[in-house]
């Protein structure tokens, strides 16, 4: 579902350039050494822009069957009752006309127990995660710019992060790290409690310490706070992301332009407001749509943290209602597009801006 | 030149190896689905003595529960005959065997069907017949730390009562010094704290359904038994206890941390620590239920060209001569043999000098009662034998869960658990 932001950028791209002028640009037709007849034809046709519309014909089309097919069976199971298996209406269990049921599946998907809570949650957790990763990833790019000594094993160290599989990276996070008993945290806070619990004995500290409460370790899978710990293994593994494409554009930044500032008495801090954030805008926007267009249809973390306690979102929902109501699943799948179209649409004017500047 | 040669080498190496493999051709291959779990991944290793025996090729294909239920399902209920041989569990068996997905399995003189365990073959049956042939099988029961209960001067017996499992979980509970009193699975899911619930549940008198299939999770015995389970959990337990089941909590207890565990048989087999004691599980004046009933079973699907390759395989991985053949292999021995499926492994006096566990296990599969019954009218214990049960358990669990967590009152979740169960069912068209 949320895939298919790839083929509709790629589609807007098709339709949006000025094919003539810009693909063919680099080749004069003098270098291309063909007969005139030909010749005048060839350049006919860049100029109806038909040519290269035809040779990029067979990619739209495969772009298309490969976004159409599974959008219109979607949208065809989403219409009718269809479930996997059903020991009193066995007529459900095969796709078909007569199982017809209009909106009856949508309706079902919008009481349905989570849904508003999924469809909140998926732009919580993709908006946190933007947040903190652009934040974070233009903090550590602006530091590790200069020059320093091992800057080259800082970097790599940097960017391992991202290179750790998704359902890897919750596993070592919610059972190594954020464990309230064997993790990380568990032995933090036991730590902790026993030295708090030594000062006590002290003669004049002591009294201090003894007002300090026994510090509880706080457990990730809970209801209430599942979605902080995904929220942070995520933003762990895709800040390496946007340090990485914001440390590759600040090494095209006009240092001469800094240098001037610096003399006329600007700030190293307004001259990271007022030249670095402006030349960054456009590898921003492309790392918020990038990882927009992931983090809309996260998973694994979710799956592994809590089982979907008090966090998930919409392809998460898809996948309980797919134990066995296929036209529920597709539904929620239909609402999944719907939502992933809006944002898309936000960030295709986004980028589209950013890119025209 | 060369490369020409290479490739004229090549092509002809090529066509040999094509003739090989079609002289060949009469051995069949098996692709076999499996869960993976300690036993089965044995099992890879014990049946090349059955691919040198019979030369027949095995596939495995090894998958992490969840998402093997995922595969076998929609390639199952398609048709679409990927597998020969899948590996199905108690909740699957009957249905799809009621369904028409899985062939009946019938079995030679040799394989002695009447061995295995009456309460397996029941739950693996549709009507009478056997659609799925078990591997190993599990019931519940609960695991104590002797040492810690002697030394708080508590005991706990057999089909306790609930308060004294929770008099005894408060007596060893020393948060202080890492024990906690009880570790109880409470990760979401039908299969994980569902599971476990759902036999407290059973204890209190409770059930899923009444007769009508509507849901009766509002009822005083569900109330009661879930605000047990919270209050045990929640002041003699871990921290975290909503994200725990099997493997989370046999790594605390063979860490030392837990009191007393009540979980599944098999682990029994896994605990490292010393002076563990078994007792059958408790119950609030209820025993019927109060311990559950799974099998890890292997079945195969209609959609297979090969069913009789794939049952001869099947007749020979659940006979007793594969149980001796793990327990005589030099890898393995009696400890790891798959238990819970055949009456002769309990009588085998290898097999119970290796397993301490083996009367209580024994003990609580003979318990386990599955069938339908006044109270409970439908198939199964820990689960309910109908297609939408992973759903409606998965819901409810979550409810649970939120209960645990402190971010519901029991009251609430259970609400809200019934009406998800509620909307669930009557989509299904039960009403």
């Amino acid at each position: 579902m949320i895939g298919s932001i790839f083929p509709k950028l790629f589609l807007y791209v098709w339709l949006e350039q000025d094919a003539g002028s810009s693909m063919f640009a680099e080749f004069p037709p003098a270098t291309l050494n063909l007969n005139a007849t030909l010749l005048r034809k060839v350049t006919r046709a860049m100029s109806d822009r038909t040519l290269p519309r035809i040779l990029q014909t067979p990619a739209v089309i495969l772009l298309l069957v490969w976004m159409l097919v599974p959008l219109s069976m979607t949208l065809y199971f989403s219409f009718i009752r269809y479930v996997l298996n059903s020991n009193i209406r066995p007529e459900w269990t095969t796709p078909s006309l007569s199982n017809w049921r209009g909106f009856g599946n949508y309706g079902y998907v919008l009481d349905a127990k989570d849904f508003w809570f999924a469809m909140q949650n998926s732009v919580i957790i993709v908006t946190s995660i933007l947040l903190i990763t652009v934040v974070l990833g233009l903090g550590i790019a602006v530091l590790i710019n200069r020059k320093f000594p091992g800057r080259g094993i800082v970097r790599v160290l940097l960017i391992s992060p991202f290179f750790v599989m998704p359902a890897v990276n919750a596993v070592l996070w919610i059972n190594m790290i954020l464990d309230p008993v064997l993790g990380l945290q568990g032995l933090a806070v036991g730590g902790l409690n026993s030295l708090i619990d030594g000062l006590r004995d002290f003669p004049v500290l002591g009294y201090f310490f003894n007002l300090w409460p026994v510090i509880e370790p706080i457990s990730f899978r809970a209801t209430q706070t599942s979605s902080i710990a995904v929220i942070m293994m995520v933003a762990w593994q895709w800040t390496p992301f946007a340090v990485l494409i914001f440390m590759t554009s600040l090494q095209s930044e006009d240092e001469s332009q800094k240098e001037a500032a610096t003399l006329d008495g600007a700030s190293p801090w307004s001259q990271f407001i007022n030249l670095t954030i402006p030349h960054l805008g456009r590898p921003i926007a492309i790392v918020i749509m990038i990882q927009s267009i992931f983090h809309l249809s996260l998973y694994a973390e979710i799956e592994i943290v809590s089982r979907g306690n008090g966090n998930k979102n919409l392809p998460y929902l898809i996948g309980e209602f797919a134990n066995n109501n296929i036209g529920a699943a597709s539904a929620t799948g239909i609402f999944a597009v719907i939502l992933a179209n809006i944002i898309a649409i936000f960030l295709l004017r986004m980028v589209g801006k950013t890119l025209m500047d | 030149m060369k490369s020409l040669m290479n490739t004229a080498l090549g092509l002809t190496l090529g066509v040999a190896g094509a003739s090989v493999a079609f002289a060949d051709g009469h051995a069949p291959e098996l692709t076999i689905a499996i869960v993976n779990n300690g036993h089965m991944i044995n099992m890879q290793t014990v049946a090349e003595a059955y691919t040198a025996e019979t030369g027949v090729k095995l596939n495995w294909v090894s998958l992490e529960e969840g998402v093997l239920r995922e595969q076998v399902t929609s390639d199952t209920a398609t048709g679409g005959g990927q597998y020969d041989i899948i590996n199905i569990g108690m909740q699957e068996a009957p249905i799809w065997g009621a369904a028409g997905w899985i062939e009946p399995l019938v079995f030679g003189e040799a394989y002695d069907v009447d061995d295995l365990m009456p309460a397996m073959r029941d739950g693996l049956s549709a009507d009478g017949t056997l659609y799925a042939a078990p591997f190993y099988g599990e019931s519940s029961m609960v695991m104590y730390r002797k040492d810690l209960t002697d030394a708080a001067g508590v005991t706990i017996a057999d089909n306790d009562s609930w308060e004294n499992i929770t008099a005894a979980a408060a007596a060893m509970h020393d948060p202080d010094n890492g024990v906690y009193g009880a570790c109880l699975r409470g990760k979401p899911g039908w299969g994980d704290g569902m599971a476990f619930v759902t036999t407290v549940a059973n204890s209190f008198g409770a059930a899923w359904f009444d007769a009508d299939m509507r849901p009766t999770l509002d009822t005083p015995e569900w109330n009661a038994a879930v605000t047990m389970y919270v209050n045990l959990l929640n002041n003699y337990g871990p921290p975290g206890s909503e994200g725990n089941s099997f493997n989370e909590i046999l790594a605390l207890y063979n860490e030392g941390k837990c009191g007393l565990w009540i979980d599944a048989t098999i682990a029994a087999s896994f605990l490292e620590v010393d002076g563990v004691a078994y007792a059958q599980s408790p119950n609030a004046g209820n025993p019927v239920g109060a311990n559950w009933l799974w099998a890890w079973a292997m079945a195969v699907p209609t959609g297979t060209d090969n069913t009789e390759e794939a049952i001869a395989f099947i007749e020979w991985a659940t006979s007793k001569a594969y149980i001796e053949a793990v327990g005589n292999h030099p890898d393995f021995g009696w400890g790891s043999v798959p238990t819970g499926t055949r009456t002769s492994t309990y009588e085998n006096a290898d097999f119970l000098a290796a397993a301490p566990f083996a009367a209580a296990e024994l003990a609580a599969i003979n318990s386990a009662a599955p069938g339908a019954t006044d109270l409970k009218p439908y198939v199964g214990v820990q689960f309910v034998a109908i297609p939408e049960f992973p759903e409606v358990g998965t819901a409810v669990s979550q409810e649970i869960a939120a209960a645990l967590s402190g971010a519901k009152s029991v009251e609430d979740a259970l609400a809200a658990g019934q009406a998800a169960a509620d909307a669930i069912m009557s989509e299904a068209g039960y009403y």
